[in-house]
């Protein structure tokens, strides 16, 4: 009995060191992303973007008349709908943030929205969700994203596509989600202007050797290949197969295909390959880079940039309501995020806040070149990417 | 007391008071949301230790039986989508009157004429014939406004139903599984449950007329009130008001509105969780006296004997693969059963989450830990082991941080150590499991009743 004892004194006294007090000159703002699971690659950037946001707002000094904000991060597991519900309720009830960046994921943010953000009331900005279906989610208004839906991206990359005189090809997604999405709209709009897409398969990400699927989409007479996928995945695995049996040598990529591992793996095999990413209109990308390469964090990939604005918006609309009320945060998104008003480009936070403090008026335009649709999404814009050289480079802004 | 019963106080008194812990000093409504997650995790352990416990069918496919409950959870409560049904409902139920005919014809054929090859020919032809139907339905099924449906829809009945379907669907399964692969030994079993589960999986993740496979299905109806409409009706305003009146009469009048609606809003989600915790005890505490009732039964010891020598059992005239066929059935029933309560609470079907890391070997570790044969044990092995998957992050992170706090701020380490913690949590199901392992070799709770 005196051991048991023991065990339950050592762990009240291990609770009570674990609750600590806070100052109230700081708010908080959780950051909630994947950091364990399928996309464990993919989110450490984002985070350091959202937390870069923070600190940049944070430092200025004329936050809330000089409040410091705090990033507390938070683990959605993008697989796990309960884990990601219950650290969004500890970022909330036990951390109390006044906001959330993410999750990251699509389930999971169904999940966590109405779930947490919706009961509590609290301002929930995803960076990388980009589900279609989340459009019609039932979240009472607290739920955006910076991310564009899937449905419009399948759209920009088909009229690129045919715009190129391709007019047949073969899908190969990974099976979730977004690669099905993705398949969706781009098959519905690339039909639509007259394209033939010969064979649709998907592929399940984590398999050692992709050729069977490669030797199945080959066959079907297809010169170009589709990759919906990832780029530590599946996706990986497929242009791997296919450059190794010569099946095919140009490819056509979406999001989560485009970064530098994946042309410092394959390099100048790849010449010719194209695809699109999420991205604004070049000045506001291009400040946006020179920024994020100053704090070291690397740009090349996907859904730093949204990151990076999901936060800045959650701040501005703090500063715009004067108040870190989570209802007058949700009350102010919208309006710091469309016209009218003083153009904000990122690494201009403080100029921003300034302007805010005096009772101006701004139009958050950020890394990614925001516009909140009525329903809180953006419309997105997208880059065109092409391989030259080995090399991912922008072409044009669609 | 004997040396077990100050066991089972002790350690449910602990799980007791750390749930409690949480609720003081982080909050009530995360202390009940694990607590629910906990029953959930119970109920699932359950199933796995009527299966290993009782009679050592050694189930690696807990996650498809789960995955089946939560697509039960869509196919029974989410409303019929009309257009998909008149679209492709009786072409895909002739396809499926046209498999079963197939199935019986050959199967009836076979026991009458004991004919391989007009047996052959009869599946290959209904396997042609019904693809010709099935294919078409499931297109004309899945063109239908892709993006937000493109499926079937369900049967729009009360989700508290699909509790019950969800342990049917998966005792179906598991039925046909059983009837197929217990023939095999152990650690073949384990091979054959761990396939098929996957090919559950896949079928659920491809077969998007029956579950929107890949493309989730979100908004599954709630057995209990929404914390939305609980926020806006008068009377729980009322209560609300009446139970914190003296909270409030402290405040100055002005700030008494936005406290009250912080009240109001805490309320509500607590007591939505509270609806929940209750329907989950129920559940869990129908099925442990279910178990406990049949491990003390005669069949109970039946089966035990079966687990500790099948040949001296089936020596003394017991069907073991009769036995072996139940209590698989039963297992994965109440896998099933917990699947559709998790898909209930979370609200939400997504194939692509069923992996095997959380949904079987989770599982496992839970029965493992708790101490297999025991209901209590794998009771407080689920409790456990989700108490601490979900508080292993902030104490992660709080480790991190105190163990490099002598550290300058921008200190490597430090900031590698910060910025991985929540990898912490894989680590501690490990040291959890080896801990438990060295100093209580049977669990936390060992089987009491081993020798017979």
């Amino acid at each position: 009995m005196k051991k048991y004892l023991k065990i339950i004194l050592t762990l009240t006294i291990v609770m009570n060191l674990a609750a600590v007090s806070f100052a109230a000159d700081t708010i908080k703002i959780g950051v909630l992303q994947a950091f364990t699971g399928p996309i464990e690659s993919l989110t450490p950037p984002m985070a350091a973007a959202a937390e870069f946001a923070i600190n940049e707002a944070s430092n200025s000094g004329i936050f809330l008349d000089g409040k410091k904000i705090k990033a507390v991060r938070g683990d959605s597991t993008c697989i796990d709908a309960a884990a990601a519900t219950a650290a969004a309720e500890r970022l909330v009830n036990v951390e109390k943030v006044v906001a959330i960046v993410g999750p990251s994921c699509s389930g999971t943010s169904a999940a966590v929205a109405n779930k947490v953000s919706a009961p509590n009331g609290i301002t929930t900005i995803s960076s990388s969700a980009t589900s279609a279906a989340l459009s019609e989610l039932d979240d009472n208004g607290y739920f955006f994203r910076t991310a564009p839906s899937d449905a419009r991206q399948g759209q920009v990359l088909a009229q690129i596509t045919f715009g190129k005189g391709i007019k047949n090809v073969a899908i190969t997604y990974t099976n979730n989600d977004y690669g099905k999405g993705l398949t969706e709209s781009f098959g519905k709009e690339y039909k639509k202007l007259g394209g033939k897409i010969l064979m649709t398969s998907s592929h399940e990400d984590g398999k050692a050797d992709y050729s069977a699927e490669v030797g199945a989409l080959s066959a079907s007479g297809a010169n170009d290949l589709i990759v919906f996928g990832f780029i530590d995945q599946g996706g990986k695995g497929i242009i791997q197969a296919s450059l190794d049996s010569g099946a095919f040598s140009r490819f056509i990529l979406a999001d989560g295909m485009i970064g530098s591992s994946l042309t410092k793996n394959f390099g100048k095999d790849l010449n010719g390959s194209f695809g699109t990413m999420p991205g604004g209109e070049s000045q506001a990308t291009k400040k946006w880079k020179d920024i994020a390469k100053a704090a070291n964090i690397a740009v090349d990939g996907p859904f730093r940039g949204s990151s990076y604005d999901a936060a800045a918006l959650i701040i501005l609309a703090a500063q715009a309501g004067n108040s870190a009320d989570k209802a007058s945060i949700q009350k102010h998104v919208m309006q710091v995020a469309n016209a009218p008003g003083e153009k904000i480009f990122a690494g201009e936070l403080k100029k921003g806040l300034e302007i805010l403090a005096n009772g101006g008026e701004i139009d958050y335009v950020g890394a990614e070149d925001v516009e909140f649709s009525e329903i809180g999404e953006v419309f997105g814009s997208y880059q065109e990417m092409e391989i030259k050289n080995g090399e991912f480079v922008s072409v044009k802004v669609h | 007391m004997s040396h077990y019963n100050i066991r089972v106080l002790v350690s449910f008194g602990t799980m007791f008071f750390l749930l409690l812990m949480v609720g003081f000093y982080q909050s009530w409504s995360l202390s009940l949301s694990i607590l629910n997650l906990c029953l959930i995790s119970a109920i699932m352990a359950m199933g796995v230790n009527i299966q290993w416990g009782y009679a050592g069918l050694f189930n690696v496919g807990i996650m498809g039986f789960t995955a089946l409950g939560g697509l039960s959870a869509v196919l029974i409560s989410k409303e019929s989508i009309k257009e998909a049904v008149s679209a492709g409902g009786m072409k895909m139920l002739t396809a499926l009157f046209i498999f079963s005919l197939a199935i019986g014809l050959s199967l009836f054929l076979y026991k009458k004429f004991k004919n391989k090859y007009l047996t052959t020919a009869i599946i290959l032809v209904g396997y042609f014939v019904t693809r010709y139907f099935y294919r078409d339905a499931a297109q004309s099924i899945e063109a239908i406004n892709p993006a937000f449906s493109g499926y079937l829809g369900g049967l729009d009945l009360p989700v508290l139903l699909s509790w019950i379907a969800g342990g049917m669907l998966a005792a179906g399964a598991a039925w046909l599984i059983g009837k197929i692969s217990l023939g095999l030994r152990t650690d073949y079993l384990a091979i054959a449950t761990l396939g098929i589960s996957e090919i559950i999986i896949a079928i659920i993740k491809n077969e998007d007329w029956l579950s929107r496979g890949v493309k989730n299905v979100t908004a599954i109806p709630r057995p209990v009130p929404y914390e939305l409409d609980l926020q806006k009706a008068g009377w729980f305003k009322d209560m609300v008001g009446k139970l914190y009146a003296d909270n409030l009469e402290l405040l100055q009048i002005s700030e008494q509105a936005a406290a009250l609606n912080n009240y109001i809003s805490d309320a509500s989600i607590i007591l939505v969780k509270l609806c929940y915790s209750g329907l989950f005890l129920a559940v869990l505490l129908l099925i442990i006296i279910l178990a406990s009732l049949a491990l003390n039964s005669p069949w109970g010891r039946m089966v035990r004997a079966i687990r500790d020598n099948e040949i001296a059992a089936s020596a003394m005239g017991k069907d073991v693969t009769k036995r072996h066929l139940q209590i698989f059935i039963i297992g994965s029933a109440i896998a099933g059963v917990s699947g559709a309560m998790l898909a209930t609470y979370n609200g939400q079907f997504t194939p692509g989450s069923y992996i095997p890391l959380r949904y079987t070997f989770l599982i496992w570790v839970m029965v493992i830990v708790g101490g297999s044969g025991n209901n209590l044990g794998s009771i407080i092995g689920g409790f456990l082991i989700w108490f601490l998957w979900i508080e292993a992050e902030p104490v992660g992170f709080w480790l991190a941080d105190f163990s490099t706090s002598f550290l300058d701020k921008e200190n490597y380490i430090r900031q590698h150590l910060l910025n991985n913690a929540q990898y912490i949590r894989l680590i501690f199901m490990g040291a959890v499991l080896l801990v438990v392992m060295r100093f209580s070799p049977n669990g936390i709770l060992p089987e009491t009743n081993k020798k017979l």
